[in-house]
């Protein structure tokens, strides 16, 4: 378990990238194009590394530190399966130092683009904290850890699994919801959070998008986490899912994105939560 | 005993009798040094008393004094009564002569026989709720100083005596509403509290600051209405036992009744009405209008606090009824509509109101979930509550005096014009919800047994996700500065400013890292007379950067399950924190060399132009406006009728259910 998790965070940067570069291969592949090559993403981030580092705050570097910092521990919080509420905040933490970081530039694009961050999380948040509620009615604590021993999370919470099917786009920032940051170029708004973040700090800034992927796919396959192939499936089916989602869609609009969160995602987990404690066996 | 005696004088009459010199002494270095002693002993006596207070609460018998107390009763009301008859205010002076009626009923017909009852008690949560009021409160008492001789410097000359008299006084009525057991002092402490509150908000004698200190008043005699209707039951109804607050939680009086329940939803409604939840929230809104110490005082230290502090008190004797989960409701559409509401604020202390009303909310809910480790999370919350409440208050206050504005969107890159201060409140704005801060301990302890109440979730869900983001939003105000913004650092503020700030921000991450001695030395003690101890020992893991807090609650603890119900992983978090704060800086030092250039704004950046002006389509040069968003058109006027409505909803649902 230990040793499986310490696996898990140091293999994490690598399968987050592994998965960007995936996601573009077969997105080009989706839009009839030939693509970059699988490792496009580590390319990217060494050549970022290597450029002068210009910034236009003295500011924003701590904030990007930050944001990786977070992250990492998120995902360490995950790993170990801790108190999934604790994680939660971490991640939280994480993000609010994203958007701190894109405010901190000064650039009227970073601007909007970490307002609408602040909206993504407003959409994304109140299913994971339902999440948590789920894993302890389940299993009887909040230790993410447990789902390795309890049967799997997914066939008492369909509907919370939904759920986390909708936010999960909205994590990834893939359309319908790449609101405060798109890789789309007919975008109106992209890259916003990042816009002026560059060279060293944009490719830090890139690494914690990796782990961030990595996170939001090991949500996925804690509802089904034992045997381990089948949560693997299942956040690669997940995965997939969302690629084309995001080549079917266009994006949609901010009020929307939140609007369906809170009626149709709040909804779905409340009456799958209510089921469950209804019938739980004391 | 004799100590307890020194004790007590020096809590409730010392502040009285600086008051009284310094009101009839106006000279400013007396003044300044009787408050900087009256600082320090009531700092220094709240240290005494938690090294002196044990588990065994110590009990008074002052009935001699009972007479005293209700003429000062009378005294009050009769007051009021005046104010009410002098504004032509109709509804108080109802309000206020119904109170008369009942205290001298009480006196004269009921005459309840006190005797063999004790007046005064001091037990652990006594002790907790008095580290705060005074150890909190002396600081701010030290910011207030300097706070109200600056301020005479840019506003019209005025007899601050008064104000120094008052927030003063307002010392002793907090601490008499700390020890008080006999319900007829409560109650006379209780209307002191709100005297005090009074006379300061409408300390600045504008038409705003009498508007407001009238709606304080009416507020809170509403609950004061309603603590004298809780007295008449227990008297006529319960028996005259239950006029000491200690037996009614102790509930060694018969089984509980319906009278009894009444009673005690009435005593919790005047807490309502004190900690300002839906619908009574406006009168703390209105209470922005007086100086800044004032608010700092009333939303952190005291007041609010106090109607906090009789609902958790009175939880063990509401437990396991339908009226505890109905007090829950209350706190938490309090909690979900106040972070709501708070989103939609651009004034800066309108911001900090609504996010004292929305943890006061989540108080409430933490006392009427009434499970140890809920309750354990609500003395947390107001612990940590007071202290980042008084460090943000008192650093907006500040600001306020420097940029002579309290709205967040005038504060647009403040870290850039007054860094000292800048970087004071995102600290505190961080504390508020971020790990691993005492907020977020309290918060994630309450949420760990939340399940408790699953009808009340989304409200919780919410409310948290909301709380987050208008904290947010308002940060990232303080950092971002139209593109150029020129960078003055030379903004230097006083040492008397920075140390009442530093030493609120010292206690904050002390106790933050601390939590788990704070929970067992000071919570756990508190509530141990009630509720189990909801800590255990994670044997061999408490070492260093793997520390663990374990929580488990023995009253959620279901079955066989063979895993604790939730761990905080507090030193994997703060060596989470160590590395936000060292790494950029060894990052910096590694590889220094960092150039630093213009914004990027979509068209050529003006040469020869003022900050921010762009070159757009034609040639033409625009000027880049930044702002935050704030949604005044949903969350508009209206929403507050009908989130107040769900507040008197909550309210009529309590008083519904204490049918036994």
């Amino acid at each position: 378990m230990m040793w499986g998790a310490l696996l898990l965070v140091l293999a994490a940067p690598l399968a987050g990238g592994l998965i960007v570069g995936a996601d573009r291969v077969l997105t080009a592949r989706l839009q009839g194009r030939f693509g970059p090559p699988l490792l496009q993403p580590f390319y990217d981030v060494i050549k970022l590394w290597n450029k002068d580092t210009v910034v236009t705050s003295g500011r924003q570097s701590f904030f990007v530190y930050a944001h990786l910092v977070w992250m990492l521990t998120a995902l360490i919080l995950l790993a170990t399966g801790q108190d999934f509420l604790v994680f939660v905040f971490a991640l939280a933490a994480a993000e609010v130092f994203l958007t701190f970081a894109g405010f901190s530039t000064h650039s009227p694009y970073s601007h909007i683009g970490s307002s609408r961050e602040l909206f993504q999380m407003l959409s994304a948040e109140p299913v994971l904290l339902f999440v948590a509620f789920a894993l302890y009615v389940k299993n009887g604590t909040f230790l993410s850890g447990a789902v390795f021993r309890e049967s799997p999370l997914l066939f008492s919470y369909p509907l919370v699994f939904l759920a986390v099917l909708y936010i999960l786009t909205i994590k990834m920032r893939k359309s319908p919801f790449d609101i405060s940051s798109g890789a789309h170029a007919h975008q109106e708004l992209v890259r916003g959070v990042t816009t002026d973040i560059s060279g060293r700090y944009l490719a830090l800034t890139e690494i914690a998008h990796w782990l961030e992927l990595v996170i939001v796919l090991y949500i996925v396959y804690l509802f089904w986490a034992a045997p381990w192939y089948a949560g693997v499936l299942l956040a690669a089916a997940a995965f997939g899912l969302e690629i084309i989602i995001d080549n079917l869609y266009a994006r949609m609009r901010l009020d929307w994105m939140v609007a369906a969160s809170w009626t149709v995602g709040f909804t779905l987990c409340l009456v799958n939560l209510f089921f469950n404690i209804a019938t739980r066996k004391l | 005993m004799s100590s307890i005696n020194t004790f007590l004088i020096t809590a409730l009459l010392l502040p009285i009798g600086v008051a009284l010199i310094n009101y009839v002494w106006p000279a400013q270095p007396i003044r300044r040094f009787l408050l900087i002693v009256l600082a320090a002993v009531l700092a220094g006596s709240a240290v005494w008393l938690h090294l002196t207070i044990g588990l065994e609460p110590i009990r008074l018998d002052l009935a001699g004094y009972d007479r005293l107390v209700f003429a000062a009763d009378l005294i009050l009301l009769a007051y009021f009564l005046s104010v009410s008859i002098r504004r032509g205010h109709q509804p108080l002076m109802l309000i206020n002569l119904l109170q008369l009626a009942v205290l001298i009923y009480l006196e004269l017909v009921v005459h309840p026989k006190t005797a063999g009852l004790y007046t005064l008690t001091i037990d652990r949560l006594s002790v907790v709720m008095y580290l705060i009021a005074a150890g909190v409160g002396s600081i701010i008492l030290l910011f207030t100083l300097c706070y109200m001789d600056e301020r005479a410097d840019h506003t019209k000359p005025m007899d601050s005596r008064p104000f120094f008299f008052w927030f003063t006084v307002f010392f002793a009525a907090m601490n008499g509403i700390i020890f008080s057991d006999n319900l007829f002092w409560l109650y006379f402490f209780w209307e002191a509290t709100t005297l005090c509150s009074f006379q300061l908000i409408g300390f600045e004698d504008t038409e705003e600051a009498r508007r407001s200190a009238m709606r304080a008043l009416f507020f809170n005699s509403i609950g004061g209405l309603a603590f004298a209707g809780a007295l008449i039951l227990l008297l006529t109804q319960v028996g005259t036992g239950a006029v000491s607050l200690y037996n009614l939680v102790n509930s060694d009086l018969e089984t509980i009744s319906t009278p009894f329940l009444t009673a005690v939803a009435l005593l919790a409604l005047a807490g309502f009405t004190k900690a300002a939840l839906f619908p009574f929230q406006n009168w703390l809104l209105g209470a922005m209008v007086a100086p800044t110490p004032v608010s700092a005082l009333l939303h952190s230290s005291t007041m609010v606090k106090a109607g906090v502090y009789l609902v958790i008190r009175l939880a063990p004797a509401y437990t396991a009824v339908l009226l505890s989960s109905a007090i829950a409701l209350a706190g938490a559409v309090t909690f979900f509509a106040a972070s709501l509401l708070a989103f939609r604020e651009e004034n800066a202390k309108r911001v900090l109101a609504y996010s004292t009303v929305a943890n006061l909310g989540l108080i409430v809910v933490c006392a009427g979930t009434n499970t140890p480790l809920a309750l354990n999370a609500a003395i947390l919350l107001m612990l940590f509550h007071a202290l980042t409440k008084a460090l943000l208050f008192l650093t907006t206050g500040a600001i306020e005096q420097r940029i002579g504005s309290r709205s967040i969107e005038n504060m647009a890159g403040l870290v850039g014009r007054v860094p000292g201060l800048a970087y004071f409140l995102i600290f505190g704005a961080l504390a508020m919800f971020l790990p691993p801060f005492g907020m977020l301990i309290g918060k994630w302890a309450f949420f760990e047994t939340a399940i408790r109440e699953p009808l009340l979730l989304p409200f919780f869900v919410a409310g948290s996700t909301l709380t987050v983001l208008f904290w947010t939003k308002w940060i990232g105000r303080l950092l971002s500065a139209p593109p150029g913004a020129a960078e003055e650092s030379g903004n230097q503020i006083s040492r008397w400013y920075q140390l009442p700030l530093a030493a609120l921000g010292m206690l904050i991450i002390a106790g933050s890292l601390g939590c788990e001695a704070v929970t067992q030395r000071l919570s756990v003690p508190a509530l141990i007379m009630w509720y189990p101890s909801p800590l255990v020992d994670l044997p061999g893991l408490n070492l260093g950067a793997f520390a663990w807090v374990p929580f488990f609650n023995p009253a959620l603890h279901v079955g066989q399950s063979p895993y604790y119900e939730g761990i905080f992983p507090i030193g994997l978090l703060i060596a989470a924190v160590a590395a936000t704060l060292f790494l950029p800086w060894i990052a910096g030092r590694v590889q220094p060399d960092r150039r630093t250039d213009s914004v990027y704004l979509g068209g050529a950046n003006a040469e020869n132009e003022p900050a921010g002006v762009y070159l757009s389509a034609g040639e033409q040069p625009s000027q880049v406006r930044l702002g935050g968003y704030y949604f005044p058109a949903r969350l508009n006027r209206r929403l507050d009728f009908w989130l107040s409505l769900a507040g008197l909803g909550a309210i009529a649902v309590m008083m519904g259910v204490v049918n036994v």
